[in-house]
């Protein structure tokens, strides 16, 4: 063989083993997250922040695992039926290995539920909505029955946040063994590899996960809190992917070939409350500034009236750039207790002015309305938004926004006429808003804890007996016919639920989750 | 000499226990941080018990007292959020802040000195002219949307440096740095370059004006009469004339960069205290916060006393005011 042709024979090897180099090492390529939030610690048993739930939900599994629109679906445990009103029976997934080789079985469970009231500093959320119960009997290895108190229709998705150590730990461990990786062993699609604080995670896939191959052998988080720099980062290709995109920014990225946007409706709702509690709301005067001699937010007429001032469709498409739902409810469609007859309330300034005036308020009144400027997309100007639709039919709005941390220790004190909030449903369901923002406070009982302003004694009793009832099918109809009332009685005004968004460069497929979680195992390489 | 350093030391003491009850009270009137650290879900019970554990069922004078009695032992308390001791989460940080604070001066100095001389030595040429109009750029323009311009035009634009974080740490002589190694390199320019463009301003203006007045003065005439080579004039007679203020600013601006790195660190998500800092006044972390307000006074102080002690040096007439005074 002549030279030349060796020369070129070796060239053409040397090409194919590149190439095939080159596609190992595609396929094994690591994936790299730009994430805004960093986890406060890897202790699943110490928070139950849902920024942090979702970094859980890498490392470890819970019995019961939500999907993507947060519906209970199974996860350690492979089925479960009720036995009856305060018995809950499990199977467990069998052949599961924990990350450092040990077998899981019921008696980690056990552990796991011993483990989490007992945690130094732990916030004893998880703890307090397991809290009903009141035994675990373990059958055999792979069965479990849970027994509660009382009839408690809550746990099979409070179940979902509680995930399952390995019962190696043993009593001592801390969540400083968590957060620096010694203890962050679970049997969850990926396995804890380093966290560098401020700057990253890295996590490496389970091969063994019962749930299948994620499609990255390695994962980076890195934390960008800043939006615009989220955003840079993935233009300039320093990270595959970016959750909670700004709205704003993503008719720009959508005409960038080399990214995909990906979005779904957030669990997140956002509501406008008005105090109809007080004798006088904070903030609320005629249009001089001078005390009212009532607080106009007790009639339930001028509370339509506010509704039916406001325009949810224009808010969503101008102020949202469309990234946006107008809310029918207090939640989103498709969540266990939605109730499909509800509409959104009709836009109709006409109807407002007559509402006022019936109410005896035919020249309006002043009121200020509190909300914060960097908690939920674009809040202050949806707040602004709000105000000018009010002036519309008469009513003169004072927008009063600050910094969350500022505005919320104000809520808690109960510090505001009217005001904004937003609503995470992170149960999947109606339980949480109805438990926590609907019901009459009720400090002993846990009931109306983000309720400063609002009592309704017909709706209490309904929201109590749903959460009583273990029926699927009968406690959401319940659910649903509190829908009704709330939005009937309009002291809580649902004005529209956020977006999840997050983008790729192009060639990831990534199914976003509805409470907002930012999941690695839910990114897939497009097969071409 | 050592009377001015103990007194020194003393202020700082005095400063520290200032500014400790300062940032107290101040977050204090903010709110309570607890309703920013769970879950809205939870009820009042456990909210209770959050606040107990974390000792904020106290009364404010309580809690500053029992601050610190700890603070007597070394102890700064523990973050409200992260329950991670408060000392150890800034100085697990604090070296990425002082990498890139002295990448940053460093960038001013080599850039502003010889700009500022040159600018100086040749008033009213288009250098001059020149380095006057971007140095009010330096000072002007928010240090924010220069960082997202650098970011756009280098990262994304061109792709030639990487748009965010700190790069691989490597180690020299048992110190650990990112300025070590060349990935780590191409991470710190760009954060680097936007913090420094404001003391590079500083630096080059401050270098100008000495130089101006310096060229006027009998020594430099006398020196350029005797026939003194010019480079040697200017980087010998006046850069040492006018060094004495050059060195306060720098040391000075050296203390604001790592106190002020907070946009920087933010646009860039520079693993640093910065960028710590904003995330705990978010949360109201009061802990975080005391502790890294404590902190940056005690470099204040340090670096303070180190400016006054190389003046010593440079300039023989504080030498002897020293000195005399000691006496």
């Amino acid at each position: 063989m002549p030279a030349q042709a060796w020369l070129r024979s070796i060239v053409r090897w040397a090409l194919t083993a590149t190439a095939i180099a080159w596609f190992a090492v595609g396929q094994a390529q690591p994936l790299t997250i730009g994430t805004m939030v960093e986890p406060k610690s890897m202790d699943p048993q110490l928070t139950a922040l849902s920024s942090d739930l979702s970094y859980y939900r890498h490392v470890f599994d819970s019995l019961v695992m939500p999907d993507d629109r947060l519906r209970p679906r199974p996860g350690l445990a492979e089925s479960w039926k009720v036995v009856s009103d305060t018995v809950y029976e499990f199977k467990l997934r069998r052949g599961v290995r924990f990350h450092d080789g040990a077998t899981f079985d019921a008696q980690d469970v056990v552990y796991t539920l011993e483990r989490l009231p007992k945690v130094p500093n732990g916030d004893g959320l998880t703890a307090g909505k397991l809290k009903p119960i009141s035994r675990v009997e373990v059958v055999d290895p792979y069965t479990i029955r849970i027994h509660t108190s009382k009839p408690d229709s809550g746990i099979l998705r409070a179940l979902g946040q509680l995930f399952i150590l390995p019962k190696g730990l043993g009593p001592n461990v801390t969540s400083d063994d968590f957060s620096s990786g010694k203890a962050a062993i679970g049997t969850g699609p990926f396995r804890f590899v380093s966290w560098k604080r401020s700057d990253n995670m890295q996590l490496a896939r389970n091969d063994a996960w019962w749930g299948g191959k994620p499609d990255f052998t390695k994962v980076t988080f890195r934390f960008i809190p800043n939006s615009a720099s989220r955003v840079a980062a993935l233009q300039a290709g320093d990270v595959d992917m970016i959750d909670f995109v700004p709205p704003l920014d993503v008719p720009r990225l959508s005409r960038d070939p080399k990214i995909s946007i990906f979005k779904a409706a957030a669990a997140r709702v956002i509501y406008l409350e008005l105090d109809t509690l007080r004798d006088v709301a904070p903030g609320v005067t005629d249009l001089t500034g001078k005390p009212l001699d009532r607080n106009p937010f007790k009639d339930v007429r001028v509370r339509r009236a506010i509704s039916h001032a406001i325009d949810r469709k224009l808010i969503v498409s101008r102020v949202l750039e469309g990234m946006g739902e107008p809310a029918t409810q207090l939640m989103p469609q498709g969540f266990g207790g939605y109730n499909d007859s509800l509409k959104v309330p009709a836009f109709d300034p006409a109807l407002s002015r007559k509402l006022l005036a019936e109410a005896g308020y035919p020249e309006g009144f002043a009121m200020t309305l509190g909300c914060t400027n960097d908690r939920y997309v674009n809040d202050t100007s949806f707040c602004q938004a709000i105000g000018q639709m009010l002036a519309r039919v008469g009513i003169k709005v004072a927008v009063d926004a600050m910094p969350g941390n500022v505005y919320f220790p104000k809520f808690n004190q109960a510090a505001f006429g009217a005001y904004i909030l937003g609503w995470g449903n992170s149960s999947g369901d109606a339980s949480s808003v109805l438990t926590s923002v609907v019901h009459s406070p009720d400090r002993a009982a846990g009931r109306g804890s983000w309720n400063h302003n609002y009592s309704n004694t017909t709706l209490d009793a309904l929201i109590d007996e749903a959460l009583g009832t273990v029926d699927e099918t009968r406690r959401e109809a319940l659910y649903a016919k509190a829908m009704a009332k709330v939005m009937e009685d309009a002291a809580i005004i649902p004005l529209h639920a956020q977006l999840v968004i997050v983008a790729t460069r192009k060639g990831l497929v990534y199914t976003p989750a509805a409470d907002e979680a930012t999941l690695a195992h839910n990114v897939r390489a497009r097969k071409n | 000499m050592v009377k001015l350093i103990v007194g020194r030391i003393l202020q700082g003491f005095g400063v520290l226990a200032a500014v400790s009850l300062i940032a107290f009270v101040g977050i204090y009137a903010i709110g309570d941080p607890t309703s920013l650290l769970i879950d809205p879900q939870s009820t009042q019970h456990e909210v209770e018990q959050v606040r107990r554990n974390l000792g904020l069922d106290q009364p404010l004078w309580r809690q500053y007292v029992l601050f610190v009695r700890s603070l007597a032992a070394g102890d700064f308390g523990r973050s409200f959020a992260t329950h991670e001791p408060a000392m150890r989460m800034i100085l697990e940080r604090l070296p990425a802040t002082l990498e890139l604070a002295l990448a940053a001066i460093t960038l001013a100095i080599v850039v502003g000195i010889p700009a500022g001389l040159a600018a100086g030595t040749h008033p009213g040429s288009r250098l001059d002219r020149i380095v006057m109009t971007v140095s009010i750029l330096g000072f002007s323009l928010p240090t924010f949307w220069v960082g997202l311009m650098l970011i756009l035009v280098f990262a994304v634009n061109l792709g030639w440096l990487p748009s965010f974080g700190r790069g691989e740490v490597g180690s020299w002589l048992g110190i650990h740095s990112s300025l070590f190694t060349l990935d780590g390199l191409r991470h710190i320019l760009l954060p680097a370059l936007n913090l420094a463009l404001f003391p590079m301003a500083l630096v080059a203006r401050l270098t100008r004006s000495g130089a101006r007045e310096a060229l006027q003065l009998d020594f430099v005439r006398f020196a350029r009469a005797k026939g003194v080579a010019e480079h040697r004039v200017v980087f010998v007679h006046i850069l040492k004339y006018i060094a004495v203020p050059i060195v306060t600013m720098i040391g000075m601006q050296l203390g604001l960069l790592v106190a002020f790195a907070i946009v920087t660190e933010s646009v860039f998500s520079w693993p640093g205290t910065g960028k710590l800092l904003i995330e705990s006044i978010g949360r109201l972390d009061r802990p975080v916060v005391v502790a890294y307000l404590l902190v940056i006074v005690s470099i204040f102080v340090v670096l303070n006393l180190l400016t006054d002690l190389v003046y010593l040096v440079l300039d023989p007439r504080v030498r002897f005011a020293a000195a005399s005074q000691s006496e």
